[in-house]
């Protein structure tokens, strides 16, 4: 009975057992689960870490900037430029990369390395000695050498973000000081090299503090644990989130060095905000908040960044420099807690003031030129290669013509509407607006585009878009058309007359009422005489039939000359012709106007236009590489010719204002209202540069009295007197083709000795005169004879 | 005899005043070579002559007979140092940076007629002999004047006339 009562009953051992069994059961199952879950949580580490870690925007820089001895420069341009690229006002000689100091003379600057598979720059300190807004002088200061040429890196644009509109730049923890990573482990993690993913006391005492509060508040997280945070799972505060991170930890330490936990970690968190745009990673911070690499950070900056790795816009030595201060120097406290700072080290470090890198923020630049560079770049890559696969763009974009032309347009407006307020518009929509471009003839290099007044209030880009009627800035390629058979001293009729198109009247009227009634075609180009336009253009069709009414303009040859001529300058592809468009009636874009001018200026080649220099990729391979391509439309003969004829717009014609405008250098120009005064244009040129510029309202309306002279040359002379660096002086090259005769004004034969009013004129070789004026003729036979002894006796 | 003379002086003089009425117009010369300074023969060129003669010679055969470069100003003298750096790249067979290089240059001095031989140079190497064509003929603009230059631009004419059109 005693025995019975020790030993278990029959059915408590059975249970006994059971429960044992399920105890086994539950235990396996549970194990079998954990050990699925790790696979699959390991596999999921493999896949994420196999992949790109990080969508990198692609960058879109300037053009470099040559500076050369000798070069003539406007000064504020090429100080705002310097500040755009990053170097800031020291106030001393500059001591390290970024740094300049400006004077009246001298500019020193301490440049940024930059490479580039097209452009190196070293670091190195230079001086520019400046005279009279020109360099005089260019000095390494390292080696003492002169430079006679300085190429400047290129100006960061605009970048493609993503969704999340991150910036971030990859940096080696391999070759960070170590106290820079003490920073970081002092401020977040200091016992990392001894744990292996989480620490037990601290995740005891999250726990605790937890219940306490009834919910998840306190993290207690290790570097490895914010990782794991970060990169596998959401931020909701959940028990099994918090399990789920304990065991990614565990299986990052399984898989990394500690060494490659720090890097990512350190490539991935979030130091705050440039403006719109999230800072990701150190590198990116280091060069943000202070302007340099993160292996050149002091160990005051290093305590400063990783005190901000918290709450990156709580500590943030721009929003709040005093928060800053204190957790920086709790920080620098701990790491000389933890033996990684002397106590004299901890002392400079604390008595180091907060100074982060002057931030201003940049204003979006050539925001209509980027969207018209982002059309093109859409035919290359997809969207998501452009926000995600850091790729750098190289343009042809001058930064400092581009500022230029922007403040030349925004003034020019301004000032148009001063002259004439009936054009002041209160809604932005509504308001007068303009576009500009300008090109390098010689290659098609898109120097700069303003495609209107506001890019916040209309993103419209009028320099590629808008198609406006060019009016008279058409001419040019009329008067080129009849070139085979005209020559500059041919004589137009400007008589008032109505023309005929399919037998309906066609009333042409020269915008002076007191226009001479004959001229020549220089005359008749450089006046835009549009009666002597129509007749230069339709002469062989009126013939020397009086009745001009017989005579159907829009089968007439002239007409398919001019269509000739606008398919292969490719202004008009396709049609419809009509005889107006002689006048410019015909719309068109800007930036295809300029375009086809760049044939005059660029010897008889048609640039394409070049916005797009290179592509690179992550790792530094070319991915596109464009070049200026030509294409040769005109004999260079002709092409001076024309330049020629314009440079008599200048000087004698309707742009002859530009003198007045302090415009002392010879300038080819053309320019262009149309009939309804709805725009104002004016096309300038030299050898060096060619700009454009469109003045008028969106919807059409009239422009009153603002021509193309009184509304678009003054901001082109603007324009142009702010970049004396592409203001040479010199004028094109005669080429094989052109001769020069002395041409008697009179008669329009070749000039005697005795004709009055006599011209220097050019022609294409075998067309001028041959005949000698006989309107003129000398009277004196002992005039004549001391000329003939003159010939015969050398030095008479 | 002193009649006679007389005659014949009188004679002379008629025949002077008869020539003198019929003078010709006055016809100005071309006046390029006064509106352009001459170009001047400056130092030859920096980069040193090949000592390992490429497939295709980047300068033509004349490499003893340094050809003369353009008159000095700042921008020219900024856009001859492009130019030497290009022609560099150009023996290197880094043709895209070349053309880069050299499309900088005509930038910063279009007037060069250097940088288009040497643009003319680098397309052909490319196999491009349209825009080799275009290039030869704007160089040849600028050194109309310059028999040396001219001559090694004949010479390049005739290698990218040999060339078989590539698309």
């Amino acid at each position: 009975m005693k025995k019975k009562q020790k030993e278990p009953s029959r059915p408590k051992r059975r249970i006994w057992r059971k429960f044992t069994v399920a105890f086994l059961l539950f235990f396996i199952a549970v194990s079998a689960t954990a050990a699925v879950y790790m696979v699959l949580l390991s596999h999921k580490i493999d896949q994420r870490f196999a992949g790109r870690l990080w969508d990198f925007p692609s960058k879109v820089y300037s053009d470099t900037t040559l500076l050369y001895t000798g070069e003539r420069i406007n000064r504020s341009l090429l100080v705002e430029k310097l500040g755009r690229l990053g170097y800031r006002e020291a106030g001393h000689i500059p001591g390290r990369q970024g740094e300049m100091q400006t004077s009246a003379r001298v500019i020193n600057i301490y440049l940024h390395d930059f490479q580039s598979p097209t452009f190196n720059q070293q670091s190195k300190r230079v001086r520019i000695d400046l005279r009279d807004n020109q360099v005089e002088d260019i000095t390494n200061l390292d080696t003492g050498k002169t430079i006679s040429l300085l190429e400047l890196e290129p100006e960061e644009l605009m970048l493609y973000y993503g969704p999340n509109r991150e910036r971030r730049r990859l940096l080696s923890a391999r070759k960070l000081p170590p106290y820079v990573i003490h920073a970081v482990l002092a401020a977040e993690d200091h016992a990392f090299y001894q744990h292996h993913g989480f620490v037990i006391k601290g995740v005891l005492r999250a726990i605790v503090a937890n219940l306490r509060a009834g919910g998840i508040r306190q993290g207690g997280s290790t570097i490895t644990q914010q990782l794991a945070k970060n990169f596998f799972l959401t931020p909701e505060r959940t028990y099994s989130r918090k399990l789920k991170e304990l065991l990614i930890s565990v299986l990052l330490e399984f898989k990394f060095s500690k060494t490659d936990i720090l890097e990512i970690y350190l490539n991935e968190i979030y130091w705050g905000q440039r403006g719109s745009v999230a800072i990701g990673g150190m590198a990116e911070a280091a060069r943000f908040y202070f302007d340099k690499e993160a292996s050149e950070l002091t160990v005051a900056e290093a305590a400063t960044l990783a005190a901000m790795i918290r709450a990156p816009n709580l500590y943030s030595p721009y929003k709040n420099p005093d928060a800053c201060l204190k957790r920086r120097n709790t920080v620098l406290t701990s790491m000389f807690q933890e033996g990684w700072l002397t106590e004299d080290e901890l002392k400079t470090a604390l008595a180091t003031p907060l100074k982060p890198a002057p931030y201003t923020p940049k204003d979006r630049q050539a925001p209509y030129f980027m969207d018209y560079l982002t059309a093109q770049l859409m035919e290359l890559y997809s969207k998501e290669t452009l926000t995600t696969e850091g790729l750098s763009i190289y343009t042809t974009i001058d930064t400092q013509v581009q500022a230029a032309a922007k403040d030349a347009l925004d003034r020019g407006l301004t000032r148009i509407e001063t002259l004439y307020p009936a054009l002041k518009r209160s809604d932005p929509e509504k308001q007068l607006q303009g576009a500009v471009v300008v090109m390098q003839p010689k290659t098609g290099y898109v120097l700069a585009m303003v495609g209107g007044r506001d890019y916040g209030a209309s993103q419209y880009n009028r320099a590629t878009d808008a198609m406006r009627q060019p009016g008279s800035a058409f001419k040019p390629f009329v008067y080129l058309s009849a070139l085979d058979s005209l020559t500059p001293i041919s004589k137009l009729s400007n008589t008032p007359r109505t023309f005929m198109i399919d037998g309906k009247p066609w009333p042409v009227k020269n915008f002076e009422e007191d226009a001479p009634e004959e001229l020549t075609l220089r005359d008749a180009l450089a006046k835009s005489e549009n009666i002597a336009t129509v007749n230069l253009a339709f002469a062989d069709s009126f013939g020397s039939s009086p009745n001009i009414a017989d005579v159907n303009l829009a089968t007439a040859p002239g007409l398919k000359r001019v269509v000739d001529i606008s398919k292969a300058f490719h202004l008009y592809p396709s049609g419809p012709f009509y005889p107006s468009m002689v006048l410019g009636s015909r719309e068109i874009t800007p930036l295809t106007l300029a375009r086809a001018y760049c044939t005059f200026a660029a010897d008889g080649v048609l640039p394409f236009p070049l916005s797009i220099k290179d592509v690179v990729d992550k790792s530094g391979g070319v991915l596109e590489s464009r070049h200026a391509r030509i294409e040769r439309l005109i004999s260079p003969a002709k092409a001076y010719m024309m330049s020629d004829l314009m440079r008599s717009v200048v000087e004698i014609g309707t742009a002859r204002s530009l003198s007045y405008l302090g415009v002392d250098w010879p300038v080819a120009g053309k320019t262009g209202t149309t009939n309804d005064s709805r725009d104002a244009w004016f096309v300038g040129y030299t050898p060096d540069i060619l700009a454009l510029v469109w003045v008028g309202f969106d919807d059409g309306e009239n422009i009153d009295h603002a021509t193309g002279a009184r509304a678009a040359l003054p901001i082109w002379a603007d324009l142009m007197k702010s970049l004396p660096q592409y203001v040479s002086g010199e004028w094109f090259v005669k080429p094989p083709g052109i001769e020069t005769r002395t041409i008697c004004k009179d008669s329009g034969m070749l000039a005697n000795k005795c004709c009055p009013n006599t011209t220097e004129e050019i022609f294409l070789t075998g067309t001028a005169p041959t005949k000698t004026c006989t309107m003129h003729v000398c009277s004196s036979p002992i005039l004549n004879f001391l000329e003939g002894v003159k010939k015969i006796v050398p030095g008479f | 005899m002193f009649p006679d003379f007389k005659k014949f002086i009188t004679g002379c003089l008629l025949l002077l005043l008869i020539g003198c009425a019929g003078v010709k117009p006055i016809t100005t010369p071309e006046s390029s070579s006064q509106a352009l300074p001459p170009e001047t023969t400056l130092p030859p060129e920096t980069t040193a002559p090949e000592t390992q003669q490429p497939s295709e010679p980047v300068t033509p055969p004349s490499e003893t007979t340094q050809a003369p470069r353009e008159a000095p100003n700042p921008r020219a003298i900024a856009s001859l140092e492009l130019s030497s750096q290009a022609q560099i790249l150009i023996k290197e067979n880094k043709l895209d940076e070349a053309i880069q290089t050299l499309e900088q240059a005509v930038n910063l001095h279009p007037g060069s007629g250097e940088n288009y031989y040497y643009l003319a140079e680098a397309w052909r190497l490319k196999g491009n002999q349209a825009q080799a064509a275009e290039y030869n003929n704007l160089a040849a603009i600028r050194f109309k004047n310059d028999s040396e230059w001219m001559r090694r631009i004949n010479d390049q004419k005739n290698r990218i006339e040999s060339m078989k059109s590539q698309p």
